[in-house]
């Protein structure tokens, strides 16, 4: 056993460096938040500077999509904590989608993709918006035709993961190792909690103190270093939906409605709200809750009448406005490459 | 080479060479839309009196195996997304001997459909990215089934054009079905070539013979589990014959 482990171990560090004469690759140790647990990097993608190199040019790429418009990036800026400030995503040909762009910040802890959560890793999660009509429309074939004819990028491929040509394989893999540099856990909450307790003001405490309590419950889906427990819940947004929600993936009615719950890290970047971005603001959020959502069959029985005032809305609003991680949305790393 | 003769020499233990202890099987199958062969720029009629035009209808066939008299089977072809706009020919050698079914799994089996990641098989791979054209969920891990897409006029109106688009996309696990071929018995012979004929009723799908229909005018449309997929699946698994 020992000895195909080492034989296993020889084949990861040739993959790593094999190919080009010119690229030489080597690990790369991502930074890891205090208090976040390490990141379950795939046995096939371990990040190298080559592979996360691979993977943001791609991220840039719009030869992804069918007709050389969109891109990953397209949906997902930076700048708005990888969402792009829209209700719903639009892709090629202006076609508008049905769902609101998650943000991708931490997405390297996310157990299951999709708001019905029907995919299962990082890399799967890659072929969804390339085949998908609404968004770049295009089948991976295709678009590695048009890779391939790129003979630096064929040349990076090759020293990143040892393959004669970029392939689904490749595609997948390196936009993954890319986006599990999204690292993001350095908001002004963060550094309170580190012990910097200078860094949150009163009403920001208090508003910590409302999110944290048996009155609000929040923290009970809200969960956790990246705020999400990645459970399914129906909130009671609306009486009757017009996505199934997480119905989808399962066929069961009590699943109609229900989402993944979302990370609120960069919160404030990120409007506009809900699967759909039918909120615009996160005064109108609160509101939503405090009010105790609309009836639906399936609505969770935490969702209901919150009795907060107007003072307490504003503390929850300027504690969920202290999850932004400036210096995230600011690294120039995680721009394209020419930038 | 001595060995092979004492052991060919042995009558309790023969090994017979494998050009005298095989056969072939031509499969074709042939879709048709009740006794006329289906043509996907041809518009016809169902039972509803809706006319449609069917402009894509590709499946995956998994585990396509010929059933022997002691219930165990012998695999043919693994996967193979089939096209039924064309006709579709398989050669196989298999040993000679009795035989008594075919059958096969439309879609594909819960251990390769199940958390997958089709950028791990090669290219050329029926299961790869490019080898599955299209036929994997965008919203979900995991291989569209069957897809069966065209357009429709259920107006009743001879000179109306066919317009109105229906969809049917099934996968996930519980939605694959195994079609049942094993009213037919033969004998192949060492040497001898067995036809077989396989026809799908693509009209059964939507009016089959012992179970509820699919109107297109008030079913039109499914990309995901439900009350209309399983009835399109079980319609679909139980439309093949044989000749």
């Amino acid at each position: 056993m020992r000895w195909v482990l080492s034989i296993l171990t020889l084949i990861g560090i040739n993959a790593c460096n094999s190919g080009s004469a010119h690229l030489q690759d080597k690990p790369v140790h991502i930074h890891i938040p205090t208090g976040f647990k390490k990141i379950a990097f795939p046995e096939d993608n371990k990040p190298t500077e080559l592979r996360i190199k691979l993977g943001r040019i791609l991220f840039y790429d719009t030869r992804l999509s069918e007709n050389n418009t969109v891109s990953c990036a397209s949906c997902h800026v930076l700048s708005a904590a990888f969402t792009d400030g829209r209700k719903t995503s639009e892709g090629i040909l202006k076609r508008v989608g049905k769902r609101n762009a998650p943000t991708l910040a931490n997405v390297a802890w996310t157990p299951r993709f999709m708001m019905e959560g029907g995919v299962p890793t990082l890399e799967a999660q890659a072929i969804a918006p390339l085949h998908d009509t609404m968004e770049m429309g295009q089948n991976m074939m295709f678009a590695i035709e048009k890779l391939n004819k790129d003979a630096s990028l064929r040349e990076l491929s090759k020293a990143a993961y040892g393959r004669d040509s970029i392939d689904p394989f490749v595609i997948t893999r390196a936009l993954a190792n890319f986006q599990r540099t999204f690292v993001s856990g350095d908001s002004r909450y963060d550094r309170f909690n580190n012990g910097k307790t200078d860094e949150l003001n009163e009403q920001e405490v208090k508003g910590k103190e409302l999110f944290f309590s048996q009155k609000t419950m929040c923290f009970s889906c809200h969960s956790g270093v990246n705020f999400t427990d990645y459970s399914f819940y129906n909130i009671g947004l609306y009486e009757a939906y017009n996505d199934q929600g997480r119905q989808r993936a399962t066929g069961d009615d009590s699943d109609n409605g229900r989402f993944k719950t979302p990370t609120l890290r960069n919160i404030e970047l990120t409007s506009p709200y809900m699967h759909d971005g039918s909120i615009n603001s996160l005064e109108e959020v609160i509101k939503l809750y405090n009010e105790g959502g609309k009836n639906h069959r399936n609505k969770d029985a935490r969702i209901k009448p919150l009795h907060l005032t107007e003072e307490e809305e504003a503390d929850l609003l300027a504690f969920l406005k202290s999850l932004t991680d400036w210096n995230f949305v600011q690294r120039k790393d995680l721009l394209p490459l020419n930038k | 080479m001595a060995g092979m003769v004492i052991t060919s020499c042995d009558p309790k233990e023969p090994e017979p060479t494998p050009e005298a202890s095989n056969g072939k099987i031509h499969l074709k199958i042939k879709t048709l839309w009740y006794d006329e062969p289906y043509d996907n720029m041809t518009i016809v009629q169902d039972a509803y009196g809706n006319r449609l035009r069917i402009e894509n209808f590709v499946s995956y066939i998994s585990s396509l195996a010929l059933k022997k008299p002691d219930g165990t089977k012998l695999l043919l072809k693994d996967y193979y997304l089939a096209n039924f706009s064309n006709e579709i020919d398989f050669d196989f050698t298999v040993p000679k001997g009795d035989y008594t079914g075919i059958d096969f799994l439309l879609g594909v089996p819960a251990d390769v459909n199940t958390d997958t990641d089709p950028a791990q098989y090669p290219n050329t791979h029926p299961l790869s990215v490019p080898g599955s054209q299209g036929m994997f969920w965008s919203w979900m891990t995991g291989y569209i089934f069957t897809k069966l897409e065209g357009r429709a006029d259920t107006t009743g109106t001879v000179d109306e054009p066919v317009l109105y688009p229906f969809s049917y996309h099934t996968g996930d696990d519980e939605y694959s079905r195994n079609a049942v071929l094993d009213d037919f018995n033969f004998t192949l012979g060492a040497g001898e070539t067995k036809n077989i004929t396989l026809t799908l009723h693509a009209n059964k799908i939507f009016s089959p013979d012992e179970h509820a229909g699919i109107n297109i005018e008030e079913e039109n449309s499914t990309h995901s589990p439900g009350t209309l997929a399983l009835k399109f699946v079980r319609n679909f698994s139980e439309a093949f014959s044989i000749e």
